[in-house]
């Protein structure tokens, strides 16, 4: 294969491609999900093609097939130099690429229970236990899903680049809901939307007690349907370790990723307000906020050894102690500071484009424990588990939902709300953070949603974080 | 110009499969596509792309008990293992039947829903188009946004003796005309692409984007809004997948489910999917085989019906309505070809008929807060207008919005005669859309404001 692929590439140098790489993709789905007394879904699914790109002169092109054989890839290799050599007609500014030393190598996630191996019966009835142990009275859907992917991922370029990639994904979440009049409440653990995802084996649900959490998300579901509404006005907020890892996600992974910066999606995601001439001179947050790009991160969704433009994974500082430094690159866009990518092109699949992608988002730890950070707190909200999310496509007006609030009065935990919501500005929000969890607290989520580009693409990207506290949110919002 | 399959091998491959079925009953689905897309942005084409797919989706029916596979390519190997999988998801335990049997043949409406000039218009003729759209540039103002067109085929059998094929095309083209600190949009969709104007819609994103050369800062509250076509079917997306579903309902999320035949919204206010519409990107059947029927979700105001498949239809004695999508892509049935009825307004008229509001352009980022109050939080986007006593007077910074979709859609004051088709997704070789007019509410609530 190696060497056919060269022979493709070296054609498309010969007709004057500057550059050109492919990528040849398998993907092994499974997904379980059991609602009620039902297995809604029980599938398995295939998925395998090859996308090649190719730069001539200064223009990108790229088609894909999901048939491999010798004309095929010939006439999609045509295809791609054809489109780069049309849009290198238009006006606008030429691409060029940042350096990069040529890679070889191979790369498996580790893991220690292949998924795909565990008997299904053994699944089912795992996420059967866990259902039934939620349908309690109040409780209309309880719901119980895995999901496992493994991909194996081939690159080449035109520079001499080959690697071979293994990856390993696995999720699991439960998720409770209530309904009484015109009142629908949900749990969800431990995360909302799914679950939390990892690259890890199957092994990871046997520390992850599904069936042990799940009566208690059914109880606070139901509980919620009598709890009062949420507060207005403007307070002091805890957010929980997954509501900081989403809003880590849309309020700094976003902003930060620099073909967004240069107007790149302007068309559909948006922009970011973290333009150029912010950087280095920006306060983004307080100083207890670090936020790092860390393909390097054991576990994480966004942990890779090579993008997919061969450029070894990295750990790239974005925020340092409040203060913006760094973004998410490509060769593309890194060449246009005169820097080197830090590597976070990813394509959804054979037949996605590679974009900058987020890799883990994490945010460092910092020096509180949770007990600490309530005690410290004379009149508050808990927040925990996302339920809602909206940002403006500047990345700076945002507003989130939580499946649930407690109050915090005196430095202790009182009463449930319902209908929990908050909204602010990025880095007004960011530069009230007076508290962040520390290590103990610090835990590596998942996401398997992040949308970017046209056709729209979906990401698997890891964020890391722990609790953290927040002055002055404004909480409470709209007609309820 | 290249082909993903056409229908007698996509027809065969799948008999083919059904043929070599060790299980009774067995419902093969093949969906093609091809897909030619011209990304641009700082007015320069940055991500053209073209991609060729085929995928079989595979669902076996044993002993009450369904098994799912899906797999691309068109190695009838491939396909048998395939097969071979879900025969045996069909063998796990499950306490609850999903659907028992699958659907018998029902005659189908005929529609052609294949343009030849969108099937076969090549990456070169599209980027061509985009270099057009490019020329309407006025006072330095830069484009991005996308040009799409895809050919689909979607083949449907089972063991009941059904045996459906259709292909059809889609075509989109939209764009932000940005001046670096003010932006407009402009979008068209066809089956159809020789119905979409480069020049128009570039015109008409400048105009929007130049329209004022400073904008006001107005404090969040509630006005009065004339919704252009894509702010109504960014609305209309969010509650179709929130309400407009059978499996909605049971969950206890549906607002149509939960008030059938109480009034939701406002007498003038009608929703419906029709997928057999021509101005559409019409598909006559689903994934199971079942003819697309024409559902109104909301009658004059009055909540009405929601979709179905074979699986809620047989868990709430209903009949499936032809709108069931891959397990891969959607947990349930799902409405792809949702419209809004037209009234008989004009912009002009509208406007004039404001003393104090905003025209809105469009949304974006809508989420859900609360299903069953329809209550959503987004923000909006390239070009917020003020208009007072009649006449669109000054630009205004961007808000975001936390309201009910029906509460909003409960105080229409008019509609406008004209309809616009509006692409919300082509992904999946399912492409949405929603047809739909400009909408005039007496009040609309803004719960956060912008510098921008």
């Amino acid at each position: 294969m190696e060497e056919k692929l060269k022979q493709i590439l070296r054609k498309l140098s010969d007709q004057g491609a500057s550059y050109a790489d492919i990528r040849l993709v398998e993907r092994q789905w499974e997904s379980i999900l059991v609602k009620n007394d039902r297995l809604e879904r029980n599938s398995e699914s295939e998925n395998q093609g090859f996308g090649i790109r190719v730069l001539y002169q200064g223009a990108w092109g790229f088609a894909c097939s999901f048939e491999k054989t010798p004309a095929e890839m010939e006439r999609v290799a045509n295809e791609a130099l054809k489109m780069a050599r049309g849009a290198s007609t238009a006006a606008g500014e030429k691409v060029t690429l940042a350096p990069q030393s040529p890679v070889q190598g191979r790369w498996k996630s580790p893991y220690k229970i292949d998924p795909f191996q565990v008997p299904k019966e053994q699944k089912i009835e795992l996420l059967s236990a866990s259902v039934k142990e939620m349908l309690i009275p109040g409780i209309l859907v309880a719901r119980a899903g895995l999901d496992f992917l493994k991909e194996k991922k081939i690159f080449a370029s035109t520079e001499g680049s080959f690697t071979e990639q293994e990856f390993m994904y696995t999720g699991a979440g439960i998720e409770s809901t209530a309904v009484e009049g015109e009142e629908n409440q949900n749990r969800s653990y431990p995360n909302s939307f799914g679950g939390n995802f990892l690259q890890v084996g199957y092994e990871y649900l046997e520390g992850l007690k599904l069936v042990q959490n799940a009566r208690r998300i059914a109880k606070e579901a139901v509980a919620l349907l009598h709890a009062p509404q949420a507060p207005s006005g403007i307070m002091t907020v805890i957010l929980d370790s997954s509501q900081v890892a989403l809003q880590v996600h849309e309020s700094c992974g976003h902003p930060t990723e620099l073909d967004r910066v240069l107007g790149m999606e302007l068309g559909f995601a948006g922009g970011s307000f973290l333009s150029p001439d912010k950087r280095g001179h920006f306060k983004y947050g307080s100083d207890k906020v670090t936020i790092v790009a860390d393909a390097t991160c054991p576990q994480g969704l966004g942990t890779f050894a090579y993008d997919d433009e061969g450029v070894p994974a990295q750990k790239t500082l974005l925020i340092n102690r409040g203060n913006f430094e760094g973004y998410l690159s490509s060769r593309e866009t890194a060449a246009k500071f005169n820097e080197k990518s830090n590597g976070t092109m990813r394509g959804d699949g054979w037949n996605s484009l590679p974009l900058i992608r987020m890799t883990n988002i994490n945010l460092e730890p910092g020096d509180q424990s949770l007990d600490a950070m309530i005690k410290g707190t004379k009149e508050g909200l808990f927040l925990q588990t996302n339920r809602s999310w909206s940002i403006d496509d500047q990345r700076l007006n945002f507003q989130f939902g939580t499946e649930v609030a407690y109050e915090i009065k005196n430095g202790v935990l009182g009463k449930m709300y319902k209908n929990a919501t908050y909204t602010g500005i990025t880095p007004e929000f960011w530069g009230s953070c007076d508290a962040v969890g520390n290590k103990d607290h610090w835990e590596l989520w998942g996401l398997p949603n992040c949308g970017k580009g046209e056709p729209v693409q979906t990401m698997f990207v890891g964020h890391g974080a722990s609790p953290a506290r927040f002055q002055n949110v404004r909480v409470g919002v709209g007609k309820w | 110009m290249v082909e993903v399959v056409g229908e007698q091998e996509l027809v065969h491959l799948i008999e083919q499969g059904l043929s070599v079925a060790k299980v009774p009953q067995v419902e093969i689905v093949g969906l093609s596509k091809l897909l030619r897309v011209i990304r641009f942005a700082n007015s320069t084409i940055h991500q053209p792309m073209e991609e060729r797919n085929v995928s079989f989706f595979i669902r076996v029916l044993k002993d009450g008990k369904v098994g799912f596979s899906s797999v691309n390519g068109l190695d009838p190997k491939v396909l048998e293992e395939a097969i071979k999988r879900a025969e045996k998801n069909a063998s796990l335990p499950q306490a609850t039947p999903l659907i028992d049997r699958f659907a018998d043949p029902k005659p189908v409406k005929s529609t052609d829903g294949y343009f030849e000039a969108t099937g076969t218009t090549g990456s070169e003729a599209l980027e061509e188009k985009v270099k057009q759209l490019f020329l309407r540039s006025k006072k330095g103002v830069s484009f991005a946004g996308v040009f799409w067109t895809m050919g689909a085929e979607l083949a449907v059998a089972n063991s009941n003796g059904v045996k459906l094929y259709h292909r059809w095309t889609s075509a989109n083209c939209q764009t932000v005309a940005t001046t670096g600190e003010f932006s407009g949009f402009s979008a068209q969709a066809s089956p159809d692409v020789t119905k979409i104007k480069p020049e128009e819609i570039g015109d008409s994103a400048v105009e929007r984007a130049i329209r004022f050369s400073e904008s006001r800062e107005l404090p969040p509250g509630e006005y009065e809004c004339l919704l252009e076509e894509y702010a109504v079917a960014e609305l209309l997306l969010y509650l179709s997948h929130m309400a407009f579903s059978a499996d909605s309902v049971e969950e206890g999320r549906s607002i149509i489910g939960m008030k059938k035949g109480e009034r939701v919204a406002h007498e003038s206010v009608s929703f419906w999917d029709d997928g057999t519409n021509p101005l559409t990107f019409r598909i006559p059947f689903d994934v199971e085989g079942v003819p697309r029927k024409k559902v109104t979700f909301i009658n004059k105001g009055i909540a009405a019906d929601v979709v179905h498949d074979l699986s809620t239809a047989k868990r709430t004695g209903a009949e499936s309505t032809g709108h069931a999508l891959p397990q891969d892509y959607s947990e349930g049935p799902l409405p792809l070809h949702v419209e809004m009825g037209s009234g008989t307004s004009t912009k002009p008229d509208m406007i004039r008929s404001m003393k104090r509001g905003l025209l809105v352009t469009r949304f974006h980022y809508i989420r859900e807060v609360h299903p069953l109050k329809t209550m959503v939080t987004g923000m909006t986007r390239d070009g917020v207008f003020l208009v007072e006593n009649g006449e669109v007077v000054a630009r205004v910074k961007n808000f975001r919005f936390t309201e009910s979709i029906l509460r909003a859609f409960t105080h229409v004051k008019a509609i406008s005669k004209e309809r616009k088709l509006v692409a919300t997704d082509m992904d999946g070789g399912f492409p949405s859309a929603v047809l739909c007019p400009k909408v005039l509410v007496e009040k609309f609530t803004f719960t956060g404001s912008t510098k921008f």
